[in-house]
């Protein structure tokens, strides 16, 4: 199993015990509290994956052959998804966060943070996540 | 003196909309989300499966039992409509997929036919897009220019600010009449009359008006006015576009195919009488059949009661969040129907909403597809909460009580 899958299942754990959605959504509260802000001049237009009723900024990086994020949102419970993913693939090797099957939203209450536009919601920033890693896993 | 409305028999109107008592996530729905879209009575599913059951043919086509049956059927309502509205004819009156399509006929016949390069169209600030994207978009094909009536701190038209824009000699007014962020009810006659004053014709989207009060259309004296039936307890995909017969008959068609024409060659066609010039293709029949019962249900409540409902639950959600300190309303106008917005202060719209979700209260969070007037308070997105007669205090308390659970938990934590 790698870091990233046995993470994953922890967290779903973790989830799990929270109980209902509300507690799930109110612990997503908290850990927005935990995502380091990006710095207003690095909330570009181009890191800007914009949603109707929220917007993400994501920018990533490779560096030795590891992947590292930083990532924002105006809403709390949004920027809390982005900490988790930052916990899951910060520092991991590109070629398994590319590789990766990210399952904890739909095994958790979260997943319908995922709006029915999936090109603009989460699942879009995964996507991207997973485009670049396997890019940069590829040049490196 | 003015008598008191009859009261509704909630417990009996509850049953009437049995999803009203289904769950979410495990807990009792609070729906208080009406202003984007009502439920639909029992009334309304059996006329609208016995439409599909029982006749189904096409209308103004076949000379067959069951095509004159739906012909007669929808006419039905059409003529129904219209006394609802208390227009001079059904032929006032054209079926719609609601009140975007129904701004978008007026507005692409205008671009056709009627607004001239540096001619001038007026809306306001607090329009929905609907009642918006759509002036802008005629304005641009044309050449006109797009003239905006500000909005007050208190989420009130700027009267004096109209009055001077009219003055430019703006070739339409399209105007709101409840805001449907704010819940803010405009002074429509006032309004009518002052744009009359000036040879200005009125258009108003009446979406959010429709169960508040009466809407006559011959004492507002507006030009058009359109509605959709889902927010009054019809289907989806239906609504109505009202226009007097005079403006009708000068407006050019802006779509085109069957049941619109009156004789076609091969180069080029004549056009019906209104209504079916505005008609074409197969209209939305069982949706038609729909808002006719929906009609004729808000009537056997009684129209006075619902309207006398809908004013007290919506003071009462009003006075509940009034009282909060942690929470900021926007605007206070005078007269308010149907709606109310906030922001939970130190956490968005969108949280806020998707927690409330969670609790089994469903509300509408975003920019509501008023983008403009949001910027004019500053923001970007707000909470709303559109309860509808058939809700009860206690719902709306649901809606207090998660609050509360919302905001010790943003103290938690952030």
């Amino acid at each position: 199993m790698s870091a990233i899958d046995a993470a994953q299942e922890a967290l779903i754990r973790e989830f799990q015990e929270l109980g209902d959605g509300f507690e799930q959504y109110a612990y997503l509260i908290e850990l927005a509290a935990l995502l380091p802000a990006m710095a207003p001049e690095e909330k570009t237009d181009e890191r800007l994956v914009k949603g109707c009723q929220s917007h993400v900024w994501l920018a990533m990086r490779g560096e030795n052959g590891r992947f590292y994020a930083s990532a924002d949102s105006d809403t709390f419970i949004v920027k809390g998804v982005l900490y988790l993913l930052k916990k899951l693939f910060d520092g991991q090797p590109l070629a398994e966060v590319a590789a990766a099957k990210v399952r904890f939203l739909e095994e958790t209450e979260i997943s319908a943070t995922f709006g029915p536009d999936r090109q603009k919601g989460l699942g879009y920033v995964i996507a991207e996540m997973q485009r670049f890693a396997g890019e940069q896993a590829g040049a490196q | 003196m003015m008598e008191t409305p009859a009261q509704l028999d909630i417990e009996a109107v509850r049953r009437d909309f049995p999803i009203l008592s289904r769950q979410v996530h495990g807990r009792p729905l609070s729906y208080l989300d009406n202003g984007a879209t009502a439920f639909v009575p029992e009334a309304v599913l059996a006329a609208v499966g016995e439409q599909y059951r029982a006749y189904q043919a096409n209308v103004h086509r076949g000379v067959h039992y069951l095509s004159e049956q739906s012909t007669a059927r929808v006419e039905r309502v059409r003529q129904q409509v219209a006394d609802f509205l208390n227009a001079e004819a059904p032929e006032e009156i054209i079926f719609t997929s609601g009140a975007t399509e129904s701004i978008n006929l007026v507005a692409r016949a205008f671009a056709d036919g009627i607004l001239k390069p540096r001619d001038r169209l007026l809306v306001t600030e607090m329009e929905h897009h609907s009642n918006l994207v759509p002036w802008q978009e005629a304005c641009r094909r044309a050449g006109a220019a797009l003239d905006v009536v500000p909005v007050t701190d208190a989420g009130e038209l700027d009267i004096e600010e109209l009055l001077r824009l009219l003055d430019a000699g703006p070739r339409l007014l399209a105007v709101t009449w409840v805001s449907n962020v704010l819940g803010t009810v405009n002074p429509l006659p006032q309004i009518v009359r002052m744009a009359h004053a000036v040879g200005c014709p009125v258009l108003i989207d009446a979406a959010q008006a429709m169960r508040h009060g009466p809407v006559d259309v011959r004492s507002l004296d507006c030009d058009f006015l359109c509605f959709s039936g889902h927010k009054m307890m019809a289907p989806t995909g239906v609504g109505v576009l009202y226009g007097k017969r005079r403006r009708l008959e000068r407006l050019p068609p802006a779509a085109f195919g069957g049941g619109m024409i009156d004789e076609v060659d091969t180069q080029r066609a004549t056009w019906a009488e209104p209504p079916f010039k505005f008609e074409a293709g197969t209209p939305n029949i069982t949706g038609i059949v729909g808002l006719g019962a929906a009609l004729e249900y808000l009537q056997s409540l009684g129209l006075p009661a619902v309207y006398a409902r809908e004013a007290e639950l919506i003071a009462y959600a009003e006075a509940q969040l009034q009282e909060r300190g942690d929470l900021d309303i926007l605007g206070a106008p005078a007269r308010r129907a149907g709606a109310v917005s906030f922001n939970l202060r130190g956490l968005s719209p969108y949280d806020v909403a998707k927690l409330l979700d969670q609790l089994g209260v469903a509300v509408r969070s975003g920019h509501h597809c008023a983008q403009p007037l949001l910027a004019r308070f500053g923001l970007t997105g707000a909470v709303r909460v559109t309860p509808a007669f058939y809700n009860t205090r206690e719902e709306i308390d649901a809606l207090m009580d998660g609050l509360d659970r919302i905001a010790a938990l943003s103290q938690r934590s952030l």
